[in-house]
């Protein structure tokens, strides 16, 4: 008998090009070295349904259910970490372009840009542990419902999470349908060298401009987007797994603290917040070209501040709700790496 | 074959870790991939592009900003090398 470390998990990302099918080619998963990215936390758990037989019996007595729907759920906690070479993707860019609706726009040796669009691509996620005798996981038809960035000063994490068609496994590979199964012919075997660059981000370096002027007195910053993505699991005949995904309306948000003072620019970004005037902010994260990740929201609501003494100094704490610019346009949120 | 990082940091799991801008790494063949994901170029397409500058001072990449203008140049050159090498190779995605 095996045991494994919970400190060794691997884990693979590939965009789906339908939802629901694994790549691969004539049955065998693509995935591939090169998928790896590196994590701090994976959850990928199926769910399945236990309906209860309602009809009567002779006795009292529980009688056995009937096996019902089926589904999954995964998260993925990472470093906010680029590639290291700007212009080139990071490990993490499926997990981006399923979140921001779409890849992002590479301008050759300087940027890869992040924006919003009203899609969702779909991923296949796998939770690979070692040894390989210990079951191994693979969801897919996952979609980004939330992606949760968090900067502190030496730690910068991304976290995506959300519905997936469901979750399948090694050792029960066999016993599946058609529609888990995803497309392959067998459970994919891990690629043997998973490769990663780039390191995170940190806190320490970097800047925020908050209605167009900039401060370095930030303590805290946290911006999460709601992609309010699912998988309808509501629809007659369509099998006991969820449809494609569909989407409502999405909401990015930021809620950030910072030491107070007495500048006029401070002050005039309180008046807006109390009035709900909207303005821009941006936030710069790291130093080091490759792994430079900016971050513009638009059109910021902000609450009324409040205030924290439980610091040496003041502190006022604010949060905002990012809106596009207009009717048609999808801009209140960007992300680059630089 | 041989490959030359130019990245911050990289790893081919098991294979070979990098950490120095220039860093010299040899692969077996057959693993264009993965030395494209891990941002190293073919050493030949390296020299080519810093022929007239030397990468010995700046193999840490904090010092990348006071690179003088020339070295600042090639590495832009060699940063659009390696994501034209990654998406030739794939890399995998």
């Amino acid at each position: 008998m095996a045991t494994a470390s919970s400190q060794s998990q691997i884990g693979y990302v590939q965009l789906e090009s339908a939802y629901g099918t694994v790549p691969n080619g004539t049955g065998t998963a693509t995935v591939a070295n090169g998928d790896a990215f590196r994590l701090i936390k994976l959850v990928t758990k199926a769910d399945t349904g236990l309906i209860a037989r309602q009809a009567k019996t002779t006795t009292l007595s529980q009688t056995a259910g009937v096996l019902g729907k089926k589904s999954g759920t995964w998260s993925a906690l990472v470093e906010l970490a680029g590639s290291g070479a700007a212009g080139t993707a990071p490990d993490i860019d499926a997990f981006l372009q399923a979140g921001f609706g779409k890849a992002g726009s590479v301008s050759a040796g300087v940027s890869v840009s992040y924006a919003l669009d009203d899609l969702s691509p779909s991923l296949a996620i796998y939770n690979f542990r070692d040894p390989s005798t210990m079951e191994q996981l693979l969801a897919l038809g996952a979609v980004v419902d939330s992606m949760r960035l968090s900067i502190t000063q030496e730690s910068s994490t991304i976290e995506f999470s959300g519905p997936c068609r469901y979750v399948i496994d090694h050792d029960g590979f066999a016993s599946l349908d058609a529609t888990a199964k995803g497309g392959l012919t067998s459970f994919p075997a891990r690629p043997s060298s998973p490769t990663y660059a780039g390191v995170p981000a940190l806190g320490l370096y970097g800047s925020a401009t908050l209605d167009s002027a900039a401060y370095t007195t930030l303590r805290s910053l946290n911006i999460n987007v709601e992609f309010a993505r699912s998988l309808p699991s509501d629809i007659l005949f369509n099998g006991a797994y969820p449809g494609p995904p569909q989407q409502v309306t999405r909401k990015v948000t930021v809620d950030w603290s910072m030491t107070d003072e007495d500048t006029a620019a401070l002050k005039a970004m309180k008046v807006k917040a109390r009035a709900k005037t909207g303005f821009a902010m941006s936030f710069v994260i790291g130093a080091t070209a490759g792994n430079i990740w900016t971050v513009g929201l638009a059109g910021c609501q902000a609450t009324s501040p409040d205030y924290d003494d439980s610091q040496p100094s003041w502190v006022t704490n604010f949060s905002a709700v990012a809106n596009a610019s207009s009717a048609t346009a999808k801009d209140e949120m960007t992300l680059v790496c630089t | 074959m041989r490959y030359r990082f130019v990245g911050i940091e990289a790893e081919i799991s098991g294979v070979a870790r990098m950490d120095r801008y220039g860093q010299e790494v040899e692969l077996e063949d057959g693993m264009e991939a993965e030395a494209a994901a891990a941002l190293l170029l073919p050493e030949e397409q390296f020299l080519e592009i810093f022929e007239a500058v030397d990468v010995e001072p700046y193999q840490m990449v904090a010092c990348h900003d006071d690179a003088p203008a020339e070295f600042q140049s090639a590495k832009h050159q060699a940063s659009i090398a390696v994501a034209e090498f990654k998406q030739k190779t794939k890399g995998g995605r």
